[in-house]
């Protein structure tokens, strides 16, 4: 008869079970196998075959140690469970198990203290929690926008972004006859595609609703490596002629198409136009652009639908295309834009017969525009600013650990000398620093979900469809295990090796805590580092502060205050240029005879606002000869009458546009004072002509200068066009009134209603702010700088009062012998703040100079103050020296409190 | 609905039926199901051992060793008050559910 007892046993194996319990079970199955089989033995089967049988009454051990492992009357507590494993594994014999079973049980000792003392637990967890936490936030947003710039694309490291450098001052996008001349001869590259976004109007049985739509070349999902996941992509024929077709994101298709599983060959109705859905786009793809995510993806062919009356894709002149390209495998970037460069060249030789042509390949994480430029500088400052906030915070949990280091010196050295090893010390010690840090960084990850999501609300407030990707991904998690090794070996380290030199035959004899000899210079060095760390931070949140309240008091050359915007989009709401500008008319001279209303007009960009207006063009000036392989160029607003009163920007020659201005009459163009003089220096700017493509058009006025892009960019050349000769169809109104803005937002949105109940009007904000997108970096960087400077203090300050603190209870002795000898109580205690002074003084002489180093990194992005501020320097150098008397005023007072005689006592 | 779905929803039931009158050991409890059953449902060691532990667990069932000389030891179980309430508890529910069912099915033929 086979042993079902061992063969039970067997199969049971390593499943956790308690072991008494384990052995009944055993006994219990194998009982009970052992009747099936003689069962079948009765039945008259052979004794293999009732084997057979008795065995398929247990086929799935699994799933049956599983069960029983889910009963806690039965199954071993999880820690132990871990102990167990790693025990057995040791039982094997193998001498890596028996290691790890060494760690199991340092692991069991860590968590048993770390359950006997949980309020030191609970600090050092919460205070490294915060440094692993801050660092894993930032690199969260670092991750969403430089290193993961458009999620979903296959390859994301062959994928650069293509942007002519030479032909004006500011980047210049690309034209679509360029483009296609490129695809043709860019051998370099696996791909080149073309986009641009615009909203459109999705219509439906609930009217029309704004979405936005990205028009692009047929390859564009090619070279992005995206595959649909209903249907398919764009065809060549669709990249040649216009054919209504889209795909579609996920988003757009789950919540406005119900997820329709046969939504392939349906249609949907874009600006009034039927277009056919040919796909669905997985929805982890948003766009090609970094953190703005679309609904919709139409051919660039179907632009005259999205950007009507600008049909402009036989144009060379004509730059309004994004482009990114797909290099070839080992391909750089530099030898992709020489190739480029190359191709560019020929072309402009062919087509204007000279010029050289510049074109720069840019990894997307170097993008010089979109969300990375905007965001990657800032964000590279925070992640160096985290860096310090991890050190300062190890340093803090250093100290801590340095304390508990001299309160457990005795278990020590019972340790040592009962014949454990040193390097089996250490290991316990390591094993221990590892929990604390394993803890701190789960903490730092759970809260991670929302401490993500805290950069969207520092974005200003603005129409574009901003949506960043900033789940937890196997590089977070990467990072954050990084992060975490390596500040276990920051704090660590320390306090491992003051153990490991335990004297054992000094502290065993000593009956009562003391300090080793060596302790006081490291836990001063280690104050003076973190006081010398939180001085650079809080100097630059200083300096960003002052960029803040800079920007705030800076004139921008308009007025800023009580000004109200409101948008309508007359093209998705089915309007053609004739209805469309009586409309537009008809709904500014109402809003002009609202009470309360100063001056009202519009326009088709608003300044300083976020993704507000980049729009550049090349131009001719008349009489300015360029010099050679550049050209005249100028910033573009197309505006309503009145505008320049209403904005507050002052006409200094000639006139602005006027309600008499009409499409019969010959065109005008207004210039700021920059154009005038850059292009006609010394000449009287009214009347000379600009060239546009084919047409020259007169200056009929000069006005001032003002910020368009930037607060603290120079000022641009820029030309203003009339909206009476250049129809717009989407125009935001700018209304001047003369108390709170936002009293007139339901004034004119009943106008508007009025007017057609079919017209949506949005993004009803104040001008004041829809700016701050033009300090949106300094306020982004203030505001955390802030928080983290403080946090830095914070810590430091923690830090000298522990560090004064222990040395008064060190210094007991001497104190007793010192007011013994007739030292007053002031005498004592002044010896204590002196003695913090002392270590902030070193603290702040070594800042400073760090601080002089960091300041001048971040100079590009402050505001209106020199890096060198010396307010900045000497209001945080000043409240460093409050901070350090305040930490030692309660160590200072216990002292003076000393009673001499127990005092003298205490040796 | 399977024919083993059915079986797990009832398998409590079917054992503390088993236990209402007198003590059981476990692999006698999966026989007597098969008997009583006509051969119908079986219940194989490896499936209903969990559930006496589960029983066991929740207080229905309590379990001890019986030795025989001779003979390898047995582990007995049997109702426990709070095991016989349930029991009388799932016999009614059990029948007012089936009735229910059945009142359905009719219903449909009818």
């Amino acid at each position: 008869m086979p042993d079902w007892k061992q063969y039970v046993r067997k199969n049971l194996r390593a499943s956790n079970l308690r072991p008494e319990r384990e052995a009944e079970i055993v006994d219990d199955l194998a009982q009970q196998l052992e009747e099936a089989y003689g069962d079948a033995l009765k039945r008259g089967l052979t004794e293999s075959e009732a084997e057979t049988v008795a065995r398929q009454h247990i086929s799935d051990w699994k799933a049956l140690a599983h069960d029983l492992q889910n009963s806690p009357r039965l199954a071993v507590p999880l820690a132990q469970n871990l102990g167990n494993r790693l025990e057995d594994a040791a039982a094997d014999g193998r001498r890596w198990a028996a290691w790890f079973a060494g760690v199991s049980h340092d692991l069991l000792y860590s968590v048993r203290l770390i359950r006997k003392n949980p309020g030191f637990t609970a600090i050092a967890v919460l205070t490294l929690a915060l440094g692993i936490g801050a660092n894993v936030t930032i690199f969260s947003w670092i991750n969403a926008i430089l290193l993961n710039p458009v999620p979903g694309a296959s390859d994301p490291g062959r994928l650069v972004e293509v942007i002519t450098l030479s032909k004006t001052e500011s980047y210049t996008s690309m034209s679509y006859p360029d483009f296609k001349d490129f695809r043709e001869q860019a051998n370099l590259l696996d791909g080149i595609a073309v986009h641009e976004m615009r909203g459109a109007a999705i219509n439906g049985p609930n009217g029309a609703e704004r979405i936005w739509v990205e028009l692009v070349s047929d390859n564009f999902f090619d070279v992005l490596g995206v595959r649909p996941i209903l249907g398919r992509s764009f065809s060549i024929a669709e990249g040649r002629a216009a054919v209504p077709v889209v795909a579609i994101s996920e988003g757009l298709w789950r919540n406005r198409l119900a997820a329709d599983p046969d939504i392939i060959g349906k249609t949907i109705d874009l600006n009034r136009t039927s277009f056919t859905v040919i796909g669905v786009m997985p929805g982890e793809f948003l766009s090609g652009y970094t953190g703005l995510a679309m609904d919709v993806w139409a051919p660039v062919q179907m632009m005259e639908t999205f950007i009507p009356g600008e049909n402009t894709l036989d144009r060379r002149g004509a730059h309004w295309l994004n482009t990114l390209a797909r290099l070839k495998p080992g391909v750089t970037p530099a030898q992709a834009a020489a190739q480029l460069s190359a191709i560019a060249t020929q072309i402009e030789r062919r087509e204007n017969g000279s010029g050289e042509i510049r074109l720069g390949a840019f990894p997307l994480w170097r993008s010089p525009r979109g969300a990375q430029a905007i965001l990657g500088p800032v964000l590279l400052v925070l992640m160096g600013v985290v860096g310090v906030i991890l050190l300062i915070t190890c340093a803090n949990i250093a100290n801590l650990l340095l304390s508990r280091a001299v309160v457990r010196r005795r278990e020590f050295a019972v340790r040592l000398s009962i014949g454990c090893s040193r390097m089996r010390l250490l290991r316990q010690l390591v094993t221990e620093t590892l929990v604390l840090v394993a803890l701190s960084a789960a903490a730092a990850l759970v809260a991670q979900r929302w401490t993500a999501g805290l950069l969207l609300l520092f974005i200003p407030p603005s129409d574009l469809p901003i949506a960043l990707v900033t789940n937890l991904d196997l590089r977070i998690l990467g990072f954050t295990a990084a992060v975490a090794l390596a500040s276990a070996v920051f704090f660590g380290i320390l306090p491992a090796w003051q153990a490991s030199r335990t004297d054992l035959v000094v502290t065993l004899k000593s009956d009562r805590i003391q300090g080793s000899v060596r302790q006081p210079w490291l836990r001063n060095a280690i104050v003076v580092s973190q006081l010398a760390l939180s001085l650079p931070l809080l100097i630059s949140a200083s300096l960003f502060i002052r960029s803040l309240q800079n920007a705030e008091l800076f004139d921008p050359g308009f007025r800023t205050d009580n000004m109200l915007l409101a948008s309508v989009d007359l093209l998705s709401a089915g309007y053609d240029q004739a209805r469309g500008s009586q409309t537009v008319d008809r709904i500014l001279t109402e809003i002009r005879a609202l009470p309360g209303v100063e001056s009202a007009s519009y326009a088709r960009r608003v300044p300083l606002a976020i993704g507000g207006g980049s729009s550049s063009t090349s131009l001719d000036a008349e009489g300015y000869e360029p010099p050679k392989g550049s050209s005249a160029w100028s910033y573009l607003n197309w505006v309503g009458p009145g505008y320049f009163r209403t904005m507050g920007i002052p006409v200094v020659q000639g006139r602005e546009f006027e309600v008499s201005d009409r499409p019969e009459n010959p065109e005008g163009l207004v210039v700021n004072q920059t154009f005038a003089e850059r292009y006609w220096p010394g000449e009287d700017p009214i009347g000379k002509r600009i060239r546009f493509s084919q047409a020259w058009y007169p200056v009929i006025g000069v006005v001032g200068d003002s910020k368009f892009r930037r607060l603290n960019e120079p000022f641009s050349p820029f030309v203003y066009l009339s909206t009476a000769w250049n129809y717009r169809p989407d125009v935001i109104f700018h209304i001047r009134v003369s108390s709170d803005p936002m009293s007139l937002a339901r004034p004119v949105r009943a106008i508007v209603h009025q007017v057609d109940p079919e017209l949506p009007v949005f993004d009803v904000v104040t001008l004041k702010e829809n700016i701050t997108a033009a300090s949106f970096q300094q306020k982004l960087a203030a505001s955390l700088l802030g928080v983290f400077g403080g946090m830095a203090l914070l810590l430091a300050s923690v830090g000298l009062y522990g560090t004064m603190a222990y040395s008064v209870a060190r210094r007991t002795h001497e104190m007793g012998v010192r007011m013994a000898l007739g030292a007053s109580r002031r005498a004592i205690s002044r010896l204590v703040v002196t003695n913090a002074l002392r270590i902030t003084a070193v603290g702040i002489v070594a800042g400073t100079a760090l601080a002089v180093v960091a300041t001048r990194l971040i100079s590009k992005l402050l505001f209106g103050v020199q890096p060198t501020d010396p307010a900045s320097f000497g209001g945080v150098i000043l409240l460093m020296a409050v901070i350090a008397v305040v930490a030692s005023v309660i160590p200072a007072r216990r002292a003076a409190r000393l009673d001499p005689m127990a005092a003298l006592r205490d040796e | 609905m399977s024919h083993n779905e059915l079986k797990k929803g009832s398998t409590e039931l079917l054992v503390l039926t088993l236990l209402e009158k007198r003590a059981r050991h476990g692999y006698e409890i999966g026989k007597l199901i098969e008997l009583r059953s006509g051969g119908r449902l079986t219940f194989r060691i490896g499936s209903l051992y969990p559930v006496l532990c589960r029983l066991e667990d929740r207080g229905l069932i309590s379990g001890w060793w019986i030795e025989k000389a001779g003979e390898r030891r047995r582990r007995f179980y049997r109702l426990t008050p709070k095991g016989r309430s349930t029991l009388e508890q799932q016999r009614t529910d059990w029948k007012q559910f089936t009735a229910a069912v059945n009142r359905v099915l009719g219903g449909e033929h009818a």
